[in-house]
């Protein structure tokens, strides 16, 4: 049964169409800046075949590769080195998870207790000693910037501020906010609401979704992963109609890591699921929807191609939506990793890394000198935002500041 | 989204005719399964090393009476040098010309003969920085294609090319589903065996996004490796005008250019390069021409 499961993996994951070509390792951020990683190549299909014949082959080193997925975007042959190499990590990795990845990837639990004492936890997280503190005991590295947790989750905003207006509307959608827009910004899910609205859609949740669940997945927690991910597919498979999200990354992990990953089947629901420009700039293409902006609306911007929406392949949805917006000052930067992969950043023994690894986008952005840069992924936001000095927006955030949304409404 | 020309492959054909076309004001995206094949390239471009007869070329222009793909160009010499103003327009510097074959040792000690030679690669300093001649080449072209308003949709595979009364009526991609992307006219450049251009089975070869005509051999059952390997040439029929063939008769908006056209060999002839660039430039051309843009 082993054999098998291995036999099937390998030919979904296409390890024997690895021509050792090794564009993937030309490509990989992480090798571009420490020679100590042995590459996609050598840590993805050359390994897997030594680690498929004894599991002690199995190397540490892997924590180092960010989940990126530029590899696979380079590869010529389809191989998916991310799902190697990650898979090697669930299976094969001995350690668990310390309190410090613990803390790092519950972000259900720690989001809502902090929202509960929101000014408390912000103001004190901030602290030099505290920083110092976690720095040295638990090892999250005292100079990252920790995100603010909001005085209310977006689901309580929701429930009492918007829900009821909801009911209005004939056509629907379903919004996966995921834990970032819940506990930390809720802003962007009520610019969310307001757009679909605007569009004549109205909005509903999925009614008590959990974190995607990629943190866990990357912090040595596949289990609660997986229990996460088949309780989230039970809600989209219970409703119908179109589920989306304002993060690539949410995206990329429902679609994805969810079944190649987690073993979590979603073929049922998964064409359901996406993000949400791609979902507007086809309604937009098909002529369903008119956008009306606002009068002399004039914002110079940089559009940053976050790893995740890359490997989707639909930065052309946003980037097409954003071509639209009149008085949009537009650079498309050159698609580069911004170096934070998500919890990794925040680890002390990656700090590092991670900011050598996106000073070729910090020093892009500083060239640029947009007013704002735009992206889909919320830990990009972090690290721009704290490594580039410049305030980030989701493009949906982005399209909510542009619209009049009162004249879009009498649109459609 | 609908654009004038959509071109299957980012090789070095693909990005020579996206820049072409771009820079007259085509609305033009690329679809590559992956980083482009140029990554390989070691800095040297062949144009014509060894004429029909076999023997070894000192100057290209006199000697493509016979050559396959360069048969069908309007204007080789003319096309070389649009060619090698491209690459300058992009920021890469060669050396050399079309007008005669300069000599490169390889690594076994042997002197090849070739069309341009890259100068002043740069070396890695900053962690962020690629070196290595082909990768330098494929940023650079990139980049140019981009600033002259070019899509690139990378690591996306193009399939399902629907083919009705004689015309591409859309295409599909991996990761943008069927539909989201169509134009007035494709290009396919989507490379050999190794870029998945052509897949070759026990049975047959064939052309997997078009199902185009292939050219190619008969099942062989005598494998005699030390007698020449006609598979380097087979590759997709086409017209006069690099139209592409399907069952017999061209299709009337699909174009191909590049190592995918049938009848080169690029190793016996050492002409990859040439024909890549020249092939392509000549497609932009037919398509400038053809749709009076």
């Amino acid at each position: 049964m082993k054999l098998i499961n291995q036999l099937k993996t390998m030919a979904g994951e296409n390890l024997e169409k690895c021509l050792k070509c090794t564009i993937c390792t030309a490509y990989c951020p992480v090798m571009a800046v420490d020679p100590m990683y042995p590459g996609p190549k050598q840590a993805g299909p050359d390994q897997e075949r030594f680690r498929l014949m004894d599991s002690a082959y199995f190397d540490d080193v892997l924590k180092m590769c960010l989940n990126c997925g530029r590899c696979e975007t380079a590869c010529p042959g389809g191989v998916r080195i991310p799902d190697i190499i990650q898979r090697a990590r669930i299976q094969y990795g001995t350690h668990a998870p310390s309190l410090r990845d613990f803390i790092l990837a519950n972000t259900d639990l720690m989001g809502s207790v902090a929202t509960k004492m929101a000014p408390v936890v912000n103001w004190t997280v901030g602290l030099k000693p505290v920083k110092g503190i976690m720095d040295g005991v638990l090892g999250i590295d005292h100079r990252r910037s920790f995100p603010k947790y909001a005085g209310r989750t977006f689901e309580s905003w929701f429930k009492r501020e918007a829900a009821p207006a909801q009911a209005g509307f004939a056509k629907k959608v379903r919004y996966f906010h995921g834990c970032y827009v819940n506990y930390n910004y809720p802003r962007l899910g009520q610019d969310f609401v307001a757009v679909m609205n605007a569009l004549g859609y109205g909005v509903e949740l999925l009614g008590g979704e959990k974190c995607c669940g990629v943190a866990l997945i990357a912090n040595g927690q596949a289990e609660h992963a997986r229990r996460n991910a088949e309780r989230n597919i039970g809600l989209i498979k219970a409703g119908p109609g179109p589920v989306l999200t304002t993060s690539s990354t949410c995206t990329f992990t429902i679609r994805d890591e969810y079944p190649n990953l987690l073993g979590v089947d979603n073929s049922a629901v998964r064409e359901d699921v996406g993000l949400a420009v791609r979902f507007i700039s086809s309604l937009l293409e098909s002529g369903e929807v008119r956008l009306a902006f606002k009068q002399g609306f004039r914002k110079k911007v940089a559009y940053h191609s976050a790893c995740h929406a890359e490997l989707l392949g639909w930065t052309v949805y946003s980037i097409d939506l954003l071509r639209r917006i009149p008085g949009l000052e537009l650079t498309v930067l050159e698609s580069q990793c911004c170096g934070i992969a998500g919890t990794y950043g925040f680890k002390k023994e990656n700090y590092r890394r991670s900011q050598a690894i996106g000073e070729g986008l910090f020093e892009q952005i500083r060239t640029a000198a947009p007013e704002a840069v735009v992206t889909e992924c919320e830990t990009c936001k972090w690290q721009i935002e704290m490594s580039a000095g410049v305030p980030v927006q989701n493009p949906v955030s982005l399209l909510a500041e542009a619209l009049d949304l009162e004249a879009t409404a009498k649109l459609n | 989204m609908k654009f004038d020309v959509i071109i299957i492959g980012g090789g070095l054909s693909g990005l020579t005719c996206g820049i072409s076309l771009s820079s007259r004001g085509v609305r033009t995206a690329l679809v590559s399964a992956g980083q482009s094949s140029l990554y390989f390239n070691t800095g040297s471009f062949d144009l014509l090393g060894w004429d029909a007869a076999g023997k070894p070329v000192s100057e290209p222009l006199k000697a493509l009476e016979g050559i396959p793909v360069y048969r069908l160009l309007s204007g080789a010499g003319e096309l070389a040098g649009r060619a090698e103003k491209l690459l300058r327009d992009a920021g890469l510097e060669f050396e050399g010309s079309a007008e005669s074959n300069s000599y490169r040792t390889t690594p076994l000690g042997i002197r090849r003969p070739c069309w341009l030679v890259l100068k002043n690669v740069p070396q890695a300093v900053l962690p962020w920085d690629k070196s290595g001649p082909g990768l330098h080449i494929q940023q650079a072209l990139v980049r140019r294609f981009r600033s002259l308003g070019g899509l690139v949709l990378v690591g996306d595979a193009a399939r399902d090319g629907k083919i009705e009364n004689g015309r591409v009526t859309g295409i599909s991609t991996e990761k943008l589903g069927s539909g989201a992307i169509s134009a007035s006219r494709y290009v396919l450049a989507s490379g050999s065996f190794m870029n998945r251009g052509l897949v070759s089975t026990a049975e047959e070869v064939h052309e997997p996004v078009f199902g185009s005509d292939v050219v190619s051999a008969p099942v062989r059952t005598d494998l005699d490796v030390f007698a020449p390997q006609p598979y380097m040439g087979f590759g997709v029929a086409t017209d006069a005008s690099f139209r592409v063939l399907k069952d017999g008769s061209p299709v009337s908006n699909l174009y191909a250019a590049g190592q995918i056209l049938a009848g080169n060999d690029p190793i016996k002839y050492g002409n990859a390069e040439g024909v890549q660039m020249l092939s392509a430039l000549q497609v932009a051309d037919n398509i400038i021409k053809e749709a009076a843009l």
